[in-house]
């Protein structure tokens, strides 16, 4: 342990030093930047980097991979709170409450909970990953396809948790985001299911595009017809509200919520495959759970409902680094790009990478430790001028988010079919809306399904074969346990009578 | 696109920037010299593309196995002609949405490159999906192989093939494999059949590093997976490689392990085991090699001016040849297996000429998993 301290020391000596805390810093600033860009994501600039830093030394390499891993991940979080739009999938969770704020005038408290969540979260997910570096490789190696789909039950199980008001038309919209979910290919036997012969389907539905119409349309087109000026009822920026500091605080104030939330983020980043949008509901989820036990608003603007995916998305970034460096296994786009980059320069993931050059590892953990706090920070910077997006007359947002919503759409693959993707899904967000049809099962079963689908296959296949039992797997166990008790309780509060703790009408 | 493109280009001089101020620790290194004009007229191009945009259209996804390569080759391809290289990733539907985005691009009127894998486009084109990989499209050579081993995880009782053969006598030997119908599944379940080893398939697995994780845990015997990407198991000890597909695997001392192929290869001695036509056995072990070997090629669609093509070729070649490409391929610690339009062509007829038979037992193999 004494070496894993002074390897961490060492890292965050060489992180922090002049020049090189410029290379973060700066790889970050402009990740954020590209980010805006439509088309251009931190993984396209991880993919143009690649040949430049080719004759680069690791430990600068590792300085810039690390920011650009954490660069993008907090202007997703704004685009959630401040518009409803999701800048990316393990943003979703966000939105739930962080859009209900701001309608309330509420961005700035709703950004600077997720601020503090995610900095927080981050460092977080860094001091376990510190801790676990002697436990890595026997801990990954104990979570298997069993343990995937207990995990993705429990996510689902938020459905129960979150849905309000009809029973029947939650369950309805969660099994039509699972049939959804099953658009393309059979993952088991290739065959196509519900393409209708078009080739456009036949990889899925794409959820960037689906994601623009669900949120930013339907959110746009509601203003546009609700009556109200601005997003957030306000016409002057004086006027509304919020506070930076209460949201900032906010994390203080529900410490247990935040530990929960980072501890089930970094768990979920462990596993390979899983990834942050299964931490972000399965954070909610439990967040929505615990506040219904103290009457909370979830749903309507409640800041634990931002805390906590927050916390969870950020706190997982560490936790998706473990199975990378440990077997070179990757758990996502991003860790597999930099598995690249890190076998391009002859860095090689196991065991001599966890002990001899653990100080390599430290630098790209802080490097990602800073990107956080970077992104974080500079979120806080641009609170003022962020929530002013809220007081904007609906004549000049909503036209230049539709605009911007069709760019987007296009700019994802090129595909005009994309664009009618996230018009038809913009129509059924709007439908749902108006008709008090809760959007949150539909996006938490759509994304979720897939998931479902691919690990129910895999264990049933292997239970079959007898190559795992899936009656004595603990860890499984455990979770599909924490699945069963959210639903327990959420059926002994109903038996109760106890007057829903989440909101009636969901975003 | 065009603005992707301008984008890319906007981001990549960022980057520029950037690299030009990162300390390197292999400053002894030489600087990419740019050929300058006499490779490009030592192509025949006379300065046709001077001065253009040729865009790399990747059919997969950022940082995969066709992305890096090409990235690489690149912009030492388009300095030998005095052009520019942007590159797009267009994943999907098994290398359709990389094709149907080359074909917009002709029609743009741009010189355009489509990266996508041999095999897969062989079995797209069989299915009438892809165009021909020879006929259909013009092929410029092949920017890096694929080295298949067979692997186990290092824990398995299995410490070689053989033990994998005596255990199939007694129970099927399970494998992970990716989604039915595709070129992997197709390599894979042609190598049971012609090993005459009755397996049996756990399907759905989205990507090699969740197969190794199977094989790790043991869920599985066997995985049959690409070395590129995955060298860190092998020489960690967490894979244990079992056999090769056509050797010259020098790492990990995976020389001295049994080949697939060859006089002397698992094939031919099994087939003598079981009392298999050796012709046919042969005949077979060297479609599945050619059909696993044909990797990742590079060819331009129909449409763009074909008198392009000897010039394209010919630079594609020169820049495989010259020792600043080399240079950093080596740099990568990747091997480019790079061949020109004319063996790949050759891989391709070879593989072709047995793929009914291919395509015909990893149908009946996927017909079985949907009982």
């Amino acid at each position: 342990m004494e070496s894993i301290l002074h390897a961490a020391l060492e890292g965050f000596r060489f992180v922090f030093s002049w020049p090189n805390v410029l290379y973060p810093v700066g790889a970050t600033l402009l990740c954020m930047f590209v980010s805006l860009v439509p088309g251009i994501g931190g993984m396209t600039l991880m993919a143009l980097a690649i040949p430049f830093t080719l004759f680069w030394d690791r430990e600068h390499v590792a300085l810039l991979f690390g920011a650009f891993m954490g660069g993008a991940t907090f202007m997703g979080s704004l685009s959630s709170i401040l518009l409803g739009i999701p800048g990316k999938a393990s943003n979703a969770a966000t939105t739930f409450d962080g859009y209900p704020m701001a309608r309330q005038g509420k961005a700035k408290t709703a950004i600077g909970a997720a601020a503090s969540a995610s900095a927080l979260g981050s460092t977080f997910g860094v001091f376990v990953l510190i801790a676990l570096i002697p436990l890595l490789r026997g801990l990954i190696v104990q979570f298997g396809p069993a343990e995937f789909l207990a995990l993705v039950i429990w996510g689902l199980t938020t459905i129960a948790v979150v849905t309000q008001g009809s029973v029947v038309k939650g369950l309805v919209a969660a099994g039509v985001g699972m049939l959804l979910s099953y658009v393309g290919y059979d993952p088991r036997t290739a065959e196509l299911r519900f393409t209708f012969g078009t080739l456009y389907l036949e990889d899925g539905i794409p959820l960037p595009p689906l994601f623009l119409g669900l949120f930013a349309m339907t959110e746009m087109l509601d203003l546009a017809t609700s009556g109200r000026a601005t997003v957030s009822g306000q016409t002057k920026a004086e006027r509304l509200s919020g506070s930076l500091r209460e949201g900032a605080l906010s994390v203080f104030r529900h410490p247990w919520l935040f530990l929960r939330s980072s501890i089930i983020g970094t768990v979920v980043g462990i596993i390979p495959g899983v990834g942050g949008t299964v931490a972000g509901f399965v954070a909610y989820g439990q967040a929505a759970q615990s506040a219904r036990k103290h009457g909370g608003r979830f749903g309507q603007g409640d800041i634990r409902g931002v805390l906590a995916p927050e916390a969870a998305n950020d706190a997982k970034d560490a936790g998706a680094l473990i199975p990378t460096f440990a077997f070179g296994i990757p758990g996502g786009t991003g860790t597999a790009m930099l598995l690249t980059v890190m076998t391009m320069h002859g860095i090689a993931p196991g065991k001599t990478l966890l002990t001899d050059q653990l100080g390599l590892v430290f630098v790209l953990v802080w490097s990602l430790f800073l990107s956080n706090w970077v992104t974080s920070l500079v979120g806080v910077a641009t609170v003022g001028p962020a929530a002013r997006m809220t007081v904007i007359h609906r004549h000049f947002l909503v036209p230049i988010i539709l605009v911007l919503t069709t760019v987007g759409a296009y700019a994802y693959q090129g595909r005009i079919e994309d664009v009618c993707l996230t018009y038809a899904t913009g129509a059924l967000g709007f439908w749902m809306k108006k008709h008090g049809w809760s959007r949150v099962p539909l996006v938490i079963a759509l994304m979720l399904g897939g998931i479902f689908e691919t690990y129910l296959g895999i264990t049933l296949r292997l239970h079959h074969l007898g190559r795992i039992d899936f009656w004595h797997r603990p860890i499984a166990a455990g979770l599909l346990a924490a699945a069963a008790l959210s639903l327990g309780l959420r059926w002994a509060q109903a038996a109760r009578g106890r007057p829903p703790a989440a909101a009636q009408e969901m975003p | 696109m065009v603005q992707r493109a301008r984008n890319s280009a906007f981001t990549a001089s960022i980057l520029a920037i950037l690299a030009l101020a990162a300390p390197s620790v292999r400053a002894a290194d030489p600087a990419p010299s740019a050929p300058g004009p006499l490779a490009s007229d030592a192509a025949g191009c006379g300065g046709r593309l001077a001065g253009q945009r040729i865009r790399w259209i990747i059919s997969s996804g950022p940082g995969s196995a066709y992305d890096v390569p090409a990235r690489l080759i690149g912009p030492h391809f388009a300095e030998r002609l005095g052009a520019e290289s942007v590159f797009e990733n267009r994943s999907g539907a098994s290398g359709l949405v990389g094709y149907k985005a080359t074909k917009a691009a002709v029609a743009e009127g741009d010189v355009v490159i489509n990266v996508l894998s041999g095999a897969q486009t062989l079995i797209g084109a069989a299915h009438g999906r892809l165009p021909d990989p020879v006929t259909g499209m013009h092929l410029l050579g092949q920017i890096a192989g694929s080295r298949y081993v067979w692997a186990t995880g290092k824990d398995s009782p299995f410490a070689t093939l053989d033990d994998v053969f005596a255990t199939a006598r007694e129970r099927p030997i399970v494998f992970a494999v990716f989604e039915p119908k595709g070129s992997a599944f197709t390599r894979i379940v042609g190598m049971n059949e012609t090993l005459g080893l009755d397996a049996t398939y756990v399907t759905g697995y989205k990507r090699s590093p969740q197969i190794a994780m199977a094989a790790i845990r043991q869920e599985v015997d066997v995985i049959a997976i690409g070395l590129s990407g995955q060298e860190s198991l092998f020489e960690n000890g967490d894979l244990r490689p079992l056999m090769t597909l056509n050797g010259g695997i020098g790492a990990f001392g995976m020389d001295a392990l049994p080949t697939f192929a060859g006089p002397d290869g698992v094939v031919m001695a099994r087939a003598r085991a079981l009392g298999r036509d050796l012709d046919d056995a042969a005949a077979e072990a060297a479609a599945i090699t050619a059909f696993s070997e044909i990797g990742r090629i590079v060819a331009v669609p129909m449409g763009v001016d074909p008198t392009l093509i000897p010039c394209l070729r010919a630079t594609l070649e020169a820049t495989f040849a010259s020792p600043e490409f080399r240079r950093d391929a080596e740099a990568t610690g990747r091997p480019m297996d790079t061949l020109s339009a004319e063996a790949t062509e050759a891989l391709i007829e070879r593989a072709r000429a047995r793929l009914e038979t291919l395509k015909r037992v990893a149908d009946a193999a996927a017909a079985r998993l949907s009982q």
